[in-house]
């Protein structure tokens, strides 16, 4: 590995240490300000936390999958077969619903799948109650996800060169088999990182689940919904919670990116 | 006989097709500068583009021809041995053949490595390996010894003779931008400039004939005697740096090898040449076409 000078690296340090203490910040002071105990007495005080925690997990899951599945082919196309200005075109098209605040993402899809809508009327007559349901938060917290996962994939799988897969293929193996004994290991972090930033695009999703899904009520809306009637007090340690549920799959991600960077020096 | 051919237009044009008979000739190599479609014609005959005329057919995974490219190409989540068994199916202790290369390519040091561990030129010996546990019939090598020390290319050139020939259906394909380093073992070569083939022959055949300058460059002519209309002009950087009026003697390869001599006159500030035969006559420039050897020896 090239090694800086002493100084420069040590101003590098600096400013990394720098950098992480700034954003760790709110998470210090919720748990300082919250402490154990409050984090316990939460789970045996609020009301909410338990049926609110289970809705963020389930749906979360369920949009993590929709997403995983969705978006894992999708950008497999573009990094792989999709022609160059396809990809151009596509990139920019995804990065789109980034560029609305959440709270308007959700105010546009209630035009798409509010009750008088031809979807929401099409949804209602198969059963699906097309806002304030399950479905309604799956489909608010996919789309404030979504993109994170198809650009944080696609710039990791974009920089894998093809021509390891082919000449993997050239060793008289079959597609299925190079796809799974390579592409997707070599993949795997890139995906990995991917899933982790979308797992907690999902978890946190509020602007957009506030207006199509009040109901069932999954964390983040806890958490309003705590500020507004017993304030902070009530508020913060669902924020805790909402962070330590949230926490797995990057810490899981970081633990990976441990083994890569060590490997790779 | 094997019949290559591969005929596209993009994204690099490439006109090529030649037969091998790989009992008559199991070493065949690819010598062309940079950028004449050496590795393109490659990666097209091992079938991922390029519309293949010729007798390979058929998907990748499914064609006798395993490939090598140039890139390095092995997976960094497993090591050499893990990546040789999954081709292999097995063992790799268990296939004498496998074994034997093992020591051709001194593997033993790198075996349970993964590659981000391993220098460039183990990289290389190692995707040889698992290329050939793949039990190809023709063995396609792109640039793949060009990170090799000197010593151990000479050892994996002869293995390559010995596997090619262990089988007359077995046959490598590897390519070069140096013709030295294919002239002591191919059995036969291919120059390829521009997407085209520009000469086929046994290695001293080339030497001997070129036919043309890109040739006689790149089989390490450093001059070549070129008859225009008006002047003989000797291109070489080694006789350019002659003083002017000063006599220089080069070697003739075409049709055996006759000592002419070259005179180097001054003329309108630049350093023409004119030749004189080996019966002591002065050329008539409309007849000689000759290349040289530009070795200075006076």
């Amino acid at each position: 590995m090239f090694r800086m000078s002493s100084v420069s690296r040590s101003a590098l340090f600096g400013i990394t240490v720098l950098t992480i203490g700034l954003g760790l910040v709110p998470a210090v002071v919720l748990v300082s300000t919250v402490g154990v105990s409050g984090f316990v007495r939460a789970w045996h005080s609020s009301y909410q936390l338990s049926s609110a925690l289970e809705t963020t997990l389930l749906s979360g899951i369920i949009a993590l999958a929709i997403i995983v599945l969705l978006g894992g082919p999708t950008v497999w196309y573009l990094a792989r077969q999709a022609p160059p200005r396809l990809v151009t075109w596509a990139l920019g098209l995804i990065l789109v619903p980034l560029f609305m605040p959440p709270l308007v993402l959700g105010l546009v899809l209630a035009y798409v799948l509010g009750p008088d809508t031809a979807v929401g009327t099409i949804l209602s007559a198969w059963g699906v109650s097309p806002t304030n349901s399950w479905f309604s938060l799956v489909v608010a917290q996919v789309y404030e996800a979504l993109p994170y996962f198809l650009i944080t994939a696609w710039a990791g799988l974009s920089t894998l060169s093809t021509r390891v897969e082919e000449s993997a293929l050239s060793l008289n193996r079959r597609p299925r088999e190079v796809f799974w004994y390579v592409t997707v290991p070599l993949a795997a972090p890139s995906l990995i990182a991917a899933t982790a930033m979308a797992w907690s695009r999902v978890v946190g999703a509020f602007g957009a689940v506030v207006i199509l899904a009040y109901h069932p009520t999954g964390l983040p809306v806890a958490i309003w919904i705590g500020l507004q009637e017993l304030g902070l007090a009530q508020a913060l340690p669902l924020a805790l919670w909402l962070l330590i549920v949230g926490l797995p799959i990057p810490l899981g991600f970081a633990w990976r990116g441990e083994r890569h960077v060590a490997l790779r020096r | 006989m094997w019949r290559f051919a591969v005929d596209m237009s993009r994204p690099v044009a490439i006109h090529v097709a030649f037969e091998v008979n790989p009992a008559h000739d199991s070493v065949v190599a690819l010598v062309g500068p940079n950028g004449a479609g050496k590795s393109t014609l490659l990666r097209g005959l091992a079938g991922f583009f390029g519309s293949d005329q010729g007798g390979l057919t058929g998907p990748p995974w499914k064609r006798p021809l395993t490939w090598v490219p140039q890139e390095p190409t092995l997976f960094t989540h497993r090591t050499v041995r893990q990546q040789v068994q999954w081709v292999l199916g097995g063992r790799l202790d268990t296939d004498p053949e496998l074994r034997q290369w093992v020591t051709w390519l001194d593997a033993k040091e790198f075996l349970d490595k993964k590659p981000l561990a391993m220098s460039g030129g183990q990289q290389q010996r190692a995707a040889i390996l698992r290329a050939l546990a793949a039990k190809p019939q023709i063995l396609a090598l792109d640039e793949a010894l060009s990170q090799i020390d000197a010593p151990s290319r000479e050892r994996i050139s002869t293995g390559l003779q010995q596997w090619a020939d262990a089988d007359p259906d077995r046959l490598v394909i590897l390519t070069t931008h140096q013709f030295a380093d294919v002239a002591h073992f191919a059995d036969r070569v291919l120059i390829m400039a521009a997407g085209t083939l520009l000469r086929d022959g046994t290695p001293a055949e080339i030497v001997a004939d070129p036919r043309s300058w890109e040739v006689a460059a790149l089989v390490g002519y450093v001059a070549l005697l070129r008859v225009g209309d008006t002047d003989l002009a000797l291109q070489a950087h080694d006789v350019d740096s002659v003083p002017p009026g000063q006599r220089v003697r080069v070697t003739m390869v075409k049709k055996g090898a006759h000592e002419i001599t070259v005179r180097v006159p001054t003329h309108q500030g630049r350093e023409l040449f004119a030749v004189r035969k080996p019966d002591g006559s002065w050329a008539d420039s409309s007849t000689l076409d000759v290349y040289v050897r530009g070795v200075v020896v006076t």
